[in-house]
């Protein structure tokens, strides 16, 4: 599979180009679609084209469903931060929304479409706790996590253990800054804090356009998994779009990420939201951004660990190579976040717990 | 819960737009569009919720009303009554507190 | 087809089966389940046109070293794993299972409730029941006595106009039942058992013919009736209130809750239209009498308490 003969990327890119897809190709589309999560946003692009007419009816059928579904995601992200501000009633902070949440409130064009797990917010270091004990007062509990995993957490990471609602089950993601303290980056959350912008009349922020772009970059470069990162690619080149239309945008933002600590992700994102998306970013930026680029080994390497891992693989190649892709990535996502020591330290604990969890688990139940 | 209420406490429903009703009878069902929760009401239960779409009312306010209503008499049992259930419907988000 | 054939197809691009309104695709990389398979699903009719498929499930070895080592079996919907590696003994049931997978998360343009549900005389009764309430042995018995079966698991309910869709799958039986249903009716397809699955001992039953060849025919609902399987007790229908019909419903629905709105609406309208009632049975004769008596005074459906 490459990019230039990969319907799913062919059709991210130009949706207008669908109608010509036979039931055959669509089956090969729906399918990875459904594994990158992005059957929606896909749908929700080719309506934007004015085409869904012309989209097969059983194809159509799915989208319906997957519409249904994301939906949902959307409705349950407004109730969960509802809910938050309520429960943070009287307590003197702003509240800054990440990722799909702050995608979600604000109508941004990455929440067409999305499926959420979590809801991520960003608050003062210096009120977390605060923060934290109003919201276990409000049915949130921190989720049982063994001794190890809560020291992780509170000692190393940019975010608490996450919180669980104990009657809605969602999960609540408490952040005092974007990156673990321990990684090589450190974009400073006061930085971020100054640029936020309000949204509504309440005490709820987002990150400007800037520095949600650069967020989304650091997340899917430096942190976390990095499986389905299409969608987080195509995250990337819908804020490049909407960023592009305001003045300036393209002018500030290769300082801003200088500043922010976030060159090398930013020259990431630009990179391969333009080879797998055609984003269209300005020659002198890219010129820019090439600064803080890798040389040529890593570059090579990330190259083809990207490309396998952002396409998703069809069939069982799912298993081998971009498997491997993923581990390997997995393990360079902790790698820049941990000093060496520490890094073996927690893989192993993490490989102990999960073949634990894994040989504990029973298959989803299922009604007979 | 750690919410304080008090005499003066107004309170208000969510805007009409966010529930969908069936009247049953003896049992009225409602839907709540931000929560996407279905709640059985009792049909005074669903009488507080429209009186309090229509105006902000304090909790003894709102048994005057149900009282005259429901022809039941207006005692301090009803109102402890309502203050118990307007806790649970903010904790629910049908009302909150008036501003 | 020979069992032969089904399996090089089963191995190679798959067979592609109407269930219902889904085209899915099946693919068996298992030896020995094809004579299984066709058990089955031996009247359904089979996809040839290479179009576009719903569910694609995939029956094989796990992953990664487990292969190697030859250990245990999984389920793949879309290629991806869906259930932890199991004991290919248990294969049969687990890909069934499979097939719930897919009806329980995908089709999100239905309502999807967890039912059984069967049709006489163009009307639908709807029977919600969680395990051990006789759901899955109350239907296969009613449905081997002149009901049809659209389904013993979902209630797949089109939110346009109310209707319900069949999809004639297999009736799961599970341990006594599966003795029960033999007996009530020797000349029914009853599978053999498979014992080990984490839900005892399971068996199927092959949906009648005529219920895969009326695929295609919606039926409009018309009862609730949510059975109790209680000993030694006679067959009688007890109407309850529509919330309590409603609340049995959406409370073990599949995408009741995802549908928002449209499923509040969809089945607040199925409710309103239908006679709700609970239904205590022991003996399966005179319960299968028991709802054929509700037919004929149903050109009116029957009012339930708060109707």
């Amino acid at each position: 599979m490459t990019i230039s003969n990969d319907l799913l990327l062919s059709a991210l890119r130009d949706p207008a180009c669908t109608v010509r897809f036979s039931l055959r190709d669509w089956n090969a589309v729906l399918r990875r679609a459904r594994i990158a999560r992005i059957v929606a946003r896909l749908a929700h692009l080719i309506e934007e084209q004015g085409i869904i007419e012309k989209i097969p009816e059983r194809v159509r059928d799915h989208f319906v469903a997957a519409h249904a579904e994301a939906a949902q995601h959307a409705r349950i992200v407004r109730w969960e931060v509802n809910r938050i501000e309520h429960a943070l009633t009287g307590i003197d902070t702003d509240v800054i929304l990440l990722k799909g949440a702050a995608y979600v409130i604000t109508g941004l064009p990455p929440a067409r479409g999305r499926l959420i797990s979590d809801v991520d917010i960003m608050v003062p270091k210096d009120r977390i706790d605060q923060v934290e004990r109003a919201l276990i007062d409000r049915g949130w509990g921190t989720m049982k996590l063994d001794n190890y995993d809560q020291r992780y957490y509170r000692t190393w990471m940019h975010e608490l253990p996450p919180l669980r609602h104990e009657q809605r089950q969602s999960v609540l993601d408490l952040h005092h800054t974007i990156l673990p303290p321990t990684g090589r980056l450190h974009p400073d959350p006061a930085l971020l804090r100054e640029d936020a912008i309000p949204v509504g009349v309440g005490r709820l922020k987002v990150l400007s356009p800037t520095d949600m772009l650069l967020h989304s970059a650091a997340h899917m470069f430096q942190d976390g998994e990095l499986s389905g990162s299409i969608r987080d690619l195509a995250d990337m080149a819908d804020l490049m779009k909407v960023g592009g239309e305001q003045p300036g945008f393209w002018d500030g933002l290769v300082d801003r990420a200088e500043r922010l600590d976030l060159a090398r992700p930013l020259f990431y994102a630009l990179r391969f939201a333009q080879r797998f998306l055609g984003a269209d970013v300005p020659d002198a930026v890219t010129r820019q951004a090439a600064r803080f680029g890798p040389a040529w080994p890593v570059r090579t390497l990330m190259d083809a660990l990207v490309s396998r891992s952002v396409l998703p693989g069809d069939g069982e190649k799912r298993y081998d190579g971009s498997a491997g892709a993923r581990t390997a990535l997995y393990i360079r996502s902790h790698w820049l976040r941990m000093p060496p020591r520490l890094l073996t330290r927690h893989l192993w604990q993490k490989s102990l717990t999960s073949w634990a969890a894994m040989s504990g688990k029973e298959p989803p139940e299922q009604a007979a | 819960m750690t919410a304080e209420t008090s005499q003066t406490t107004k309170w208000i429903a969510c805007p009409p737009s966010e529930l969908s009703w069936r009247d049953w009878g003896d049992v009225v069902v409602v839907y709540h569009h931000g929560s996407a929760d279905t709640h059985q009401l009792t049909p005074l239960g669903a009488e507080a919720i429209r009186s309090l779409q229509a105006a902000p009312l304090t909790a003894a306010e709102l048994r005057d009303r149900l009282s005259q209503v429901f022809e039941v008499e207006s005692d301090q049992d009803l109102l402890r009554y309502l203050e118990q259930l307007m806790l649970r419907f903010d904790e629910l988000g049908l009302v909150e507190r008036a501003p | 087809m020979s069992d032969l054939e089904i399996a090089d197809r089963l191995r190679r691009d798959g067979l592609r089966l109407y269930i219902g309104p889904f085209v899915t695709r099946i693919r068996v990389t298992l030896p020995g389940l094809a004579e299984h398979i066709r058990f089955l699903y031996t009247d359904t009719p089979l996809d040839d046109s290479d179009g576009l498929i719903d569910f694609d499930i995939k029956l094989g070895p796990p992953p990664g070293i487990r292969r190697w080592l030859g250990l245990g079996a999984t389920v793949y919907v879309d290629d991806v794993m869906q259930f932890m590696p199991f004991d290919p003994a248990i294969a049969v049931p687990m890909f069934e299972w499979g097939i719930n997978w897919c009806v329980f998360n995908r089709p999100h343009q239905y309502l999807i409730l967890h039912a059984a549900v069967l049709e006489r005389g163009g009307h639908a009764v709807i029977m919600p029941g969680p395990p051990g309430s006789g759901k899955s042995t109350l239907c296969a018995a009613l449905s081997l006595r002149g009901w049809r079966l659209l389904s013993d698991e979902v209630a797949m309910i089109r939110p346009s106009d109310r209707m319900i869709l069949p999809l004639p799958r297999p009736v799961g039986l599970k341990e006594e039942s599966i003795e029960v249903i033999r007996r009530f009716e020797p000349s029914a397809f009853v599978s053999r058992p498979w014992p080990g699955t984490k839900k005892g001992t399971i068996a199927h039953m092959r949906m009648p013919p005529e219920s895969v060849a009326r695929a295609g025919e919606m039926a409009s609902p018309a009862w609730i009736v949510c059975p109790k399987y209680t000993s030694g007790a006679t067959s009688r229908f007890e109407p309850i209130h529509r919330s309590q019909a409603m609340l049995y419903a959406a409370d073990d629905a599949f995408n009741y809750s995802l549908l928002a709105r449209v499923g509040f609406e969809t089945l607040a309208d199925v409710v309103e239209s239908c006679g709700c009632f609970e239904f205590t049975y022991d003996d399966l004769d005179a319960a299968v009498k028991a709802f054929d008596e509700l037919v004929p005074t149903m050109s009116t459906p029957m009012e339930g308490v708060g109707a």
